[in-house]
């Protein structure tokens, strides 16, 4: 026999490693889906911790339980493990997990990166805690890290910065890596357009998150050098601009918001044509206002920054384009609205959280609107109304989406059903003291109360504490999904293969719990 | 639900039209063609210099070499995956002996099994967690194949190589 044909495979063909070892190798995707998801949880609870020592020293006016600094260290890392952390993994966990399979592919077009990007997160974020037990302290200049204040930290900003390096190499392997795979390994005859909802949400956001990290690259390298290497890029005194700063982080940090919440739109589009059991309205018009928010994300930065002073028109320009993305947005909820009229609707665990998210987004997203308005957001600018409407669109947004997710496929991953009366339980709590803890902050908001500040005027005093109340009720809510997670693990009623009803794609035609390697009905041809 | 046909686009019987042999073609899935795949790098070294070059002109050049340095690994990675996916075996029956060819473009890499001595192996495991291995064995040597398919396809697959070697010897019986 001649020269044999050399097998090129990245993973074993028979199933998973043992032992620790096979979480530590895997290039499987359905394991390093897992990894990002279990990761995302930990960080949830760390970047929650941080908030309840925000809220806990908010609860009464006056310095209570920490000194300024630290508060401030809390808020900036409160918001870079949340966004970093938290919600970027948890999605890129669930594009791990989902994306092959809705697209009848068998792993990720390149295994070996999947591996690199996640266990570069667990070293990235080990740094960035780290410097909480450093001398000067954790960084504490927002997480939007401006000069010049950002550059008045101690010495472990260098630490901060190579760990936003470690965050954007994951980010940009995963996402080349999502883009790979969705460009070439759909299922035969499967075409953009049949692609089901969260794949192009995804395939947008890795777009996105390909374009804008070398900007964040470049922005935060040039605040290193000039804390540690004595240049001016960002410094006056030395003929640098702060100001072009903001400008480039902004560039970055808007369409960092759309990543943070695309995906989110995607697992509402799969969840609710389930639960109504109705084809969702408007697939075509969805992928367009998704492609159209994207788009617009490119060119509304300066809405971040209307009070720093800019000419009139460029506040007009960055004001409508800002409005603009209403529209495709409103086409959004309108297309979810359409899809639930009529339809045989039920309202299981991940349905409730669903439409949790389309009313509670909606309203962050009004007030969005509000912020929009140039000579409105000169007042409201850097109060609590801002973190009212940036928490309604990340938390009943990107978290209650991240939970339906997890409520509507747990059943596929894990092949048993969820807890259902604690699954709604966790629902009802959760959204009571979510809205307890964020809606007041419009009215402090309005009212004139500053963010970032460990101490404030007595008038706000009752509403801080209904919200600290309300974050406290919240945060130990979530002990209810860890339980129900943990519960589903271990066992419970089987999941059939079709899972749910009214559920349609290509996932839901593999067993479950999903097979470790690929389908066991090929989806040769997609019609 | 949605429908699905069970036609297999993986595994492919041909007929070579110039020598007139029954030909095996395994491929991997390619959804997208190369063109595209360069068309998407493009656009977004193209944005990336954009910006990067924008703010380059005011001075702030930090961002460029980053720009670059992702355009470079963007590149790469789509061509190691366009590559990948276009591994290709072709199984032949050449006379008295079956022939796999290997390779991405053009076969690099060639076997020769006679055919009245060759017998197909599948560890067909009946575990949803693996896919099994499929293998032509002959004189005690053996030659893994269609390692880019998955469980089904390379129940296919073995299928349609008992169908190719049966035609010597009838006798012939899933060894497994």
């Amino acid at each position: 026999m001649s020269t044999a044909a050399a097998g090129h495979h990245d993973h074993d063909d028979h199933g998973p490693a043992k032992g620790w070892t096979r979480w530590l190798w895997t290039t499987n995707h359905k394991d390093i889906g897992t990894l990002y998801l279990l990761f995302s949880l930990v960080m949830f609870f760390i970047g929650g911790g941080m908030a309840l020592i925000i809220r806990a020293e908010l609860f009464q006016p006056g310095l209570q339980l920490v000194d300024p600094l630290f508060f401030n260290s809390m808020t900036t890392m409160h918001a870079l493990v949340m966004i970093f952390g938290v919600v970027m993994p948890a999605f890129v966990g669930l594009a791990n997990w989902m994306i092959p399979m809705m697209i009848g592919g068998p792993d990720m077009a390149l295994p070996r990166l999947n591996n690199w990007s996640f266990w570069i997160m667990p070293f990235a974020f080990l740094l960035l805690l780290s410097t909480l037990f450093m001398e000067g302290g954790g960084p504490a200049g927002g997480w939007t890290l401006y000069a010049p204040l950002s550059l008045q930290g101690g010495d472990s900003f260098a630490f901060v910065i190579f760990s936003i390096h470690f965050m954007g190499i994951s980010s940009v392997m995963g996402s080349i890596n999502i883009v790979a795979t969705i460009f070439n390994m759909r299922a035969p005859g499967m075409t953009l357009m049949q692609m089901p909802l969260f794949v192009w949400t995804w395939l947008i956001t890795a777009y996105l998150l390909i374009a804008v990290i070398p900007v964040l690259a470049g922005a935060v390298t040039m605040l290193l050098t000039d804390r540690f290497f004595g240049t001016s890029f960002f410094n006056a005194a030395g003929g640098g601009d702060p100001v072009m700063y903001q400008h480039i982080f902004w560039f970055f940090g808007h369409p960092e918001v759309y990543i943070l919440i695309l995906p989110a739109f995607g697992i509402i589009s799969s969840i609710i044509p389930t639960f109504a059991r109705k084809p969702l309205f408007g697939y075509a018009s969805m992928v367009y206002a998704t492609a159209s928010i994207a788009f617009l994300s490119f060119i509304v930065w300066a809405h971040h920054m209307f009070t720093v002073g800019m000419p009139l028109a460029g506040e007009m320009f960055f004001m409508f384009a800002t409005m603009m993305i209403s529209v495709p947005t409103g086409v959004k909820v309108f297309n979810w609205i359409a899809t639930m009229w009529r339809g045989s609707m039920t309202f299981e665990t991940p349905m409730l959280f669903a439409i949790g998210f389309l009313v509670m987004f909606t309203i962050g997203g009004l007030s969005g609107l509000m912020l929009a308005i140039t000579p409105a957001d000169i007042q409201y600018h850097d109060t609590y109304f801002v973190v009212a409407h940036f928490h309604y669109v990340l938390v009943p947004g990107a978290i209650y989406s991240i939970m339906a997710a997890t409520y509507y496929w747990m059943p596929k991953w894990t092949g048993n059903m969820y807890d259902e009366k604690w699954g709604k339980i966790h629902f009802w709590v959760s959204t009571v003291f979510l809205n307890v803890l964020f809606f007041p902050m419009h009215f402090v908001g309005l009212a004139g109360m500053p963010r970032r500040i460990p101490d404030y005027n007595l008038q706000f005093a009752d509403w801080n504490a209904v919200a600290t109340i309300g974050a406290f009720g919240f945060g130990f809510s979530q002990l209810i999904f860890v339980y129900v997670i943990y519960k589903c693990i271990k066992g419970g009623e089987k999941a059939t293969d079709e899972v749910w009803e009214g559920a349609d794609g290509l996932e839901w035609t593999v067993p479950s719990p999903a097979p470790y390697h690929t389908f066991e009905k090929p989806p040769a041809q997609y019609s | 639900m949605t429908s699905y046909d069970t036609t297999l686009a993986m595994v492919s019987r041909q007929v070579n039209s110039q020598t007139g042999n029954t030909q095996i073609v395994v491929r991997a899935n390619k959804s997208m063609s190369w063109r595209a795949n360069v068309l998407l790098a493009a656009s977004l070294g193209a944005l990336s210099a954009v910006f990067g070059g924008i703010v380059a002109v005011e001075g702030f050049w930090l961002v460029l070499p980053f720009a670059g340095l992702e355009f470079l690994v963007v590149f790469f990675c789509l061509s190691k995956a366009y590559k990948r996916l276009g591994y290709t075996e072709v199984i032949s029956r050449v006379g008295d002996s079956i022939v796999v060819e290997s390779g991405y473009d053009k076969p690099v890499a060639s076997s020769e099994l006679p055919s009245h001595w060759t017998r197909v192996q599948f560890d067909d495991p009946p575990s949803a967690f693996e896919v099994g291995r499929l293998r032509l064995q002959c004189s005690g040597q053996s030659l893994e194949i269609g390692q880019a398919l998955n469980k089904e396809e390379k129940r296919m697959l073995h299928k349609e190589l008992l169908h190719c070697l049966r035609m010597d010897q009838p006798q012939l019986k899933l060894i497994s």
